[in-house]
């Protein structure tokens, strides 16, 4: 008699593959639900090291902004008459002789040329009660020292080298690339010959407000004038600046060339000179122009980290913005990824300690290419 | 052959062919080891989980430490908006460790984003080798980052820009690991020197603060406004006290034996309605050359011969008076050039007859008659800057005259510390009668001189008794490099898992975050607590940390998930954002973060899943070192 399984047993051994089989499957669910995620993680990081390697990589060369390998991706190199972006060659705008370039590179404390003559409290509706100071220090060397209503005469001016480098940088480089060329304690004007012109609201200034209209004392009005291109509207100040005081609130910034519709030349050489609301008093949208919106627009460009990635990876994309907030310079990254089956943007935005505009500037050579060392860069005469 | 059955019948052989299958505890233990081999490569996959997520969070402290950092030493140093001069160092925050150059002090606030982790919830987290425990002993805190707030910018501001995405670095806290370094004094309570002036520029006339007491004699200006009237610094103070010279005051304002009103004041802004006159430029200028008989500076000092080149180098007299009278000379000379032609000044190069400046007797002195010319302003006008900037950079511990604003350097800052190991000061605290201060000495790298006495406080002499002992002095001494070495310590974990993680109240708050108003006369304590006005923009490094997403009410009764949108301080435009200023207890309450706070900022009230009983481990992500400066530096 052949005895087959009694029902416990089968049963006993159905349960059995039962647990046996949902284990397993339970098992191989999770295993490949596991290994997904591990999948999905470690692509994730290693996409967020390689964005977070080139937003360092941009902070240390700049060539988010510049490409010298890339003569296409040159648009901040241009200039137009003389008013230049923050990598325009020095040579372009005019240069210096070895001498001006020599005092430069030395800043040295003893050096009267370095010396700021100006009234720290010129007032550009002043009525010159404390005198003539574009008589000690001036861009042009002889000039009719005049206001307008009265003349003083004609003055050979002694000092001239600081304002005319000062005029050089600010005009040549606006004002993020004047603010890194110039000493932290510079106080942000000059004398030049008397300028007469109808006060323009700030709206109406031109680009070329360093050569523009002056008060009487031949002070220009851009750097004295509340709301002025250069002076944002925190306090009602309207006596020469220094940097602090000229971004409390606001911000100067070095504007990304890469937007689409590609800015005109124009547009960017406006957009480095004026600044932008900032702070605690901003609103997102007020200000037009000059709001935290503008200068998002302006500087926040993000960068597709892989546009040729399959549909299914993250979307990462890094942004490094240069800026100078509250006397600050600011290299703020953003890396933001969108995940493919949610659709969340998760953002990391970090700032870092990076090589200054300046530093960047002697990184390129003026053709193309890049410099070693020991060459000046874009700013070789 | 087989035995026959008891039965006779013979024995039948049954053969039973045994079927060798799984004996049931054979498929037990086999299933056991596919269970235990299925079940291994399952615990494997979280662990394997894990370890990308640690290099996800290894990432994001890495950037994370490079910011803070980069916070900490970048950060311009501006403190606007806080009273940092007392009659004793008790009286302001300003010179306390809430304020130091130490990296948790400098970064705890709204505006980058960084702040503490209530204690409540710090002590509930453990971490290899009771680490965080340890810290938390030793005083220092974890911190958490703000969901929105980055790169130095407030919050609302990315907020309102769309810029708060969620991120995983809430689920990062840090800390600072060692002691930090004894600081050099950023602000000298007593005179928050360096004080700094244009060069050339008139007697030194500042806002008075709020009716302070002022020294006798001192010249009062009903200028801009009587409400709000200015005062002339310079001058001002008890003639014993080192560096008052009351000269300065009158080359402010001052009248001739005739009572003829002399001196820039009476020039540039008169009585009344500002009339500059021409004369009242000559006897302004007369009044500057009087300030230089009354030193006895000569004409070799004012009016050298016509091709001298700009004076570079001082006389005998004190440096002091002599970087004073050329700034005086050069800004009334100056003045003249609103007036008259280069051809009345004697042209360019200037002839022997120029303006004549004649004499004039103030005070028995009579001021020396010149001949003033084009050049000779020039001359004083450079020679004003070179005497002000050898002095500023050869006599950094002198404060007899100001320091150029044209010309910040670092050693304008002269190098003051603490002393530890001297007994402190004390004293009355003031508007809280029978209650009492103390705080520590100070000390010099040099002794100062002239050291005079403060804008906001004129009447008052610094005392020469509150320095401690010299040999106490550690600024200027060797170290190596461990000395001013500390450690950045991340971790990971869930914080806002628990229940209460936005109801717990903030990390205590240092009392001296609070920006108290320094003495004020007839106005007690609690009036000194609400005195001034609290400006977001301004005060980084005061008030709560977690101010701007606190509570100001009570919210425990709100469901989890409801909105607490009003129930926030708020910032700048919230018409509660100064809900935490004052003496009472609701504003108390709010000023150390009572209430909780909306932690993740996404304006509704969150409760996690996890009781307050249950205990956290922390996961160490990474250490990072980094320099602990002793002065206050910042770095490009």
């Amino acid at each position: 008699m052949r005895r087959g399984f009694t029902l416990l047993e089968c049963l006993i051994a159905i349960a059995l593959g039962v647990v046996a089989i949902t284990t397993c499957f339970a098992g191989v669910r999770a295993l490949t639900a596991a290994v997904a995620t591990a999948g999905r993680l470690s692509l994730e990081n290693a996409l967020m090291r390689d964005a977070w390697s080139q937003a360092k990589h941009d902070v240390d060369f700049w060539t988010d902004l510049d490409d010298p390998a890339d003569a296409s991706r040159q648009a901040l190199r241009a200039s137009s008459g003389g008013i230049g972006l923050p990598f325009t060659p020095m040579a372009t705008l005019g240069g210096e002789d070895a001498a001006s370039r020599a005092r430069e590179a030395a800043w040295a404390a003893d050096d009267p040329e370095t010396w700021s003559y100006g009234n720290t409290n010129e007032f550009w509706r002043g009525d010159l009660r404390f005198g003539r100071y574009a008589i000690s220090q001036n861009l042009a060397a002889d000039l009719l020292v005049e206001d307008g209503a009265t003349s003083y005469g004609q003055v050979h001016v002694a000092h001239t080298w600081l304002p005319r480098r000062m005029r050089l940088v600010v005009a040549g480089l606006g004002f993020y690339g004047a603010a890194d060329y110039l000493p932290p304690s510079t106080i942000w004007s000059w004398y030049a010959p008397y300028q007469g012109a109808p006060p323009a609201p700030w709206e109406a200034e031109t680009v070329d407000g360093p050569d523009g209209a002056t008060g009487p004392s031949g002070a220009p009005l851009m750097f004295h004038r509340w709301q002025s291109r250069l002076c944002n509207d925190d306090g009602f100040q309207e006596v020469p600046r220094g940097l602090w005081r000229l971004t409390m609130g606001s911000v100067f910034i070095v504007a990304d060339p890469r937007r689409r519709p590609e800015p005109p030349l124009a547009q960017l050489i406006d957009e480095h000179r004026r600044w932008y609301r900032a702070g605690y008093t901003a609103d997102a949208d007020a200000y037009g122009d000059r709001s935290w919106r503008a200068f998002r627009a302006a500087t926040d460009q993000p960068r597709d980290l892989l546009p040729l990635a399959p549909a299914w990876w993250p979307r990462f994309d890094t942004v490094t913005a240069r800026f100078i907030k509250n006397g600050r310079f600011v290299a703020m990254s953003t890396l933001r990824w969108t995940s493919p089956l949610s659709g969340e943007t998760t953002r990391l935005t970090f700032a870092s300690l990076g090589t200054t505009l300046r530093g960047a500037r002697r990184q390129r050579l003026v053709g193309g290419g890049w410099a070693d060392p020991a060459q000046e860069g874009l700013d070789a005469p | 052959m087989p035995r026959a059955h008891r039965s006779g019948r013979p024995r039948r052989v049954v053969h039973v062919r045994r079927r060798d299958g799984f004996t049931l505890f054979e498929t037990a233990i086999s299933l056991a080891v596919i269970g235990t081999a299925v079940l291994s490569a399952m615990l494997m996959m979280p662990a394997g989980l894990r370890v990308h997520r640690l290099a996800r969070f290894q990432l994001l402290a890495a950037a994370k430490a490079e910011e803070l950092v980069e916070l900490f030493l970048a950060s311009a140093n501006v403190r606007s908006n806080i009273e940092s001069e007392a009659t004793a160092p008790w009286e302001v925050p300003a010179a306390y460790g809430s304020q130091a150059m130490d990296l948790e002090a400098r970064v705890a606030s709204n505006k980058a984003g960084v702040i503490p982790l209530p204690g409540a919830l710090s002590r509930r987290i453990d971490s290899d080798g009771d680490e965080i425990a340890r810290i938390l002993a030793e005083g220092g805190a974890l911190h958490y980052f703000h969901p929105a707030a980055a790169g130095g910018f407030e919050e609302q501001v990315w907020l309102a820009a769309g810029g708060g995405a969620p991120t995983d670095a809430q689920k990062l806290v840090f800390a600072v690991r060692g002691a930090p370094q004894q600081n050099a004094i950023a602000l000298f309570p007593w005179k928050a020197w360096p004080y700094y002036a244009g060069y050339p520029s008139p007697p030194t006339h500042v806002l008075r603060m709020h009716d302070a007491d002022m020294a006798p004699g001192a010249k009062l200006l009903e200028w801009p406004h009587p409400s709000y009237a200015a005062f002339c610094f310079d001058g001002a103070g008890p003639a014993s006290q080192p560096g008052v010279d009351a000269d300065l005051a009158e080359v402010f304002a001052c009248a001739d034996a005739g009572g003829l009103a002399h001196g820039f004041e009476p020039y540039a802004y008169g009585s009344g309605p500002a009339t500059p006159t021409v004369d009242g430029a000559i006897r302004y200028l007369q009044t500057a050359l009087w300030y230089c008989a009354r030193k006895g500076l000569g004409s070799d000092f004012h009016t050298p011969a016509a091709t001298t080149p700009p004076r570079r180098d001082f006389l005998a007299q004190p440096r002091w008076q002599q970087v004073h009278a050329m700034r005086f000379l050069a800004h009334a000379g100056l003045c003249l050039t609103r007036w008259k032609t280069l051809a009345e000044l004697g042209g360019q190069p200037s002839g022997a007859i120029g303006l004549a400046i004649p004499s004039v007797t103030i005070a028995g002195t009579a001021s020396p008659a010149i001949e003033l010319t084009h050049d000779l302003i020039r001359f004083w006008h450079d020679s004003a800057l070179a005497l002000a900037r050898r002095y500023a950079a050869e006599d950094p511990y002198d404060w007899g005259a100001p320091r150029i604003t044209q010309h910040a350097l670092m050693t304008d800052h002269p190098l003051l510390q603490w002393d530890l190991f001297s007994p402190p000061l004390s004293g009355p605290i003031s508007g809280a009668p029978g209650e009492y201060g103390a705080h520590w000495r100070p000390l010099s790298a040099s002794p100062v001189t002239n050291i005079g006495v403060s804008m906001s406080y004129p009447a008052a002499p610094i005392p020469a008794g509150i320095w401690g002992h010299p040999e106490h002095f550690t600024l200027l001494d060797g170290f190596t490099l461990a000395e001013r070495c500390r450690e950045l310590v991340f971790w990971a974990v869930d914080w806002q898992a628990y229940e209460d993680c936005e109801l717990c109240p903030s990390e205590a708050v240092d009392a001296s975050r609070y920006n108290l108003a320094a003495p004020l006369p007839g106005v007690d304590f609690a009036g000194r607590m609400s005195f001034l006005k609290w400006s977001d923009p301004h005060l980084y490094a005061y008030r709560n940390p977690e101010k701007n997403q606190a509570f100001f009410a009570e919210v425990d009764d709100r469901a989890t998930g409801a909105p607490i949108g009003d129930v926030l301080l708020g910032s700048y435009f919230a018409a509660t954002t100064s809900n935490d200023q004052g003496a009472s207890l609701a504003a108390r309450q709010c000023f150390t973060g009572r209430w909780g706070a909306d932690r993740d900022f996404d304006g509704v009230l969150d409760r996690g899943p996890v009781p307050p009983s249950v205990r956290l481990r922390a996961v160490t992500i990474g250490r990072f070192l980094f320099y602990d400066p002793r002065l206050p530096l910042v770095l490009r």
